[in-house]
């Protein structure tokens, strides 16, 4: 059976997050380690947006100097998430083109790489299903959105799976013009999305969503996951690329 | 400087801010929440509609041609919805002027 390095849930800034996915595939091109799967939390809360994104009409700035939340454009495309450390996991797959999880056909391997979130998420109780193009839904809403790129020889796909749903925040971080922001909409948000402790009706806690995507990826992907932990070149380029890239507002606030 | 949204119908959000004169594009930016691989082509593709008459036949074409020179996808949105997203932020500014 193929084995994956696997990453164990860690907790780190946005900077730092994003910079990891990219040391791992610069790795993984060189041949220095074997494709990789890693669960993470943000801390602090922080809100990504996806590479196409325009920072300032998506993101509330104020907001979330306020309230220090971090603030990152993701290499993915993609819409805004935001990464609540106490309300979400986040994964991150590195495969190298060609491997048979990652076929060229990119709703295809959507398709392949969110069961492990489905398979997961099935470990828990909740009968979730892939929705293309990205995204994962249970009960009929959104509990897991998900994004790719295909770069350095390597194909990453991220994504998130919701633990607990923190409308209010996330209504404050995103921006929605103001008169939008009614009781009205909050509740329309509820109704498109969801999460695991809301599916479940109970308190999950987060080892528990991080011992059901762990199983569920293996399982989805037929694979033997190998604890694991980066190598001293990938910390030492994930610093760089966090300093060089994520840390800056010419990146953040590109668009 | 005018500006327009347009949610594909089934795919993603495309925004559009566009600068022009008489009929032509002369600063374009697209965003949105669509995916395009490689992402690095998206500069590329707006680059190749500065100068470029407002019709969606001439703004298809442009994107379609970079597209497939870099046999770049895009998903969630395509040429079409583009170039009548472009179309319509160029209308709104014509409103406006």
């Amino acid at each position: 059976m193929e084995e994956i390095r696997f990453l164990d849930l860690d907790t780190n800034n946005a900077h730092t997050n994003m910079a990891i996915d990219e040391s791992i595939m610069l790795a993984l091109k060189d041949g220095l380690v074997p494709p990789t799967l890693r669960l993470y939390r943000w801390n602090p809360s922080a809100v990504s947006i996806g590479t196409f994104q325009g920072m300032t009409e998506e993101v509330d700035l104020d907001f979330c100097r306020s309230r220090e939340i971090d603030y990152i454009r993701r290499i993915t495309g993609g819409g805004a998430v935001y990464h609540d450390y106490e309300g979400e996991i986040t994964y991150s797959i590195i495969l190298p083109r060609g491997h048979k999880l990652a076929p060229d056909d990119i709703l295809e391997s959507y398709r392949v790489l969110c069961g492990g979130v489905v398979k997961g998420l099935e470990h828990l109780g909740i009968e979730a299903e892939f929705k293309p193009i990205n995204d994962v839904i249970a009960g009929g809403k959104k509990v897991s959105g998900n994004a790719q790129t295909r770069r350095h020889s390597c194909v990453l796909q991220h994504g998130t799976t919701l633990l607990d749903l923190d409308v209010e925040t996330m209504f404050s971080v995103l921006k929605v013009p103001q008169e939008k922001i009614s009781d009205k909409m909050i509740a329309d948000v509820k109704e498109r999305v969801t999460s695991v402790r809301d599916l479940l009706e109970r308190e999950v806690k987060f080892d528990e969503l991080r011992e059901a995507l762990a199983v569920g990826f293996a399982e989805a992907l037929d694979v033997r996951l190998v604890p694991g932990s980066m190598t001293v070149s990938e910390i030492e380029s994930a610093e760089r690329i966090a300093s060089e890239r994520y840390s800056r507002d010419e990146w953040n606030l590109k668009r | 400087m005018s500006y327009y949204s347009h949610k594909v119908p089934g795919g993603k959000l495309i925004k559009v801010r566009i600068e022009s004169k008489d009929d032509f594009i002369q600063a374009i930016t697209l965003l949105g929440d669509f995916f395009l691989h490689p992402e690095d082509i998206l500069e590329e593709l707006e680059e190749s509609l500065l100068g470029v008459q407002l019709t969606e036949d001439s703004i298809v074409e442009k994107l379609q041609t970079v597209l497939k020179n870099n046999k770049a996808i895009l998903i969630g949105a395509n040429a079409t919805d583009f170039a009548q997203a472009i179309i319509s932020a160029w209308r709104a500014s014509d409103r406006n002027s």
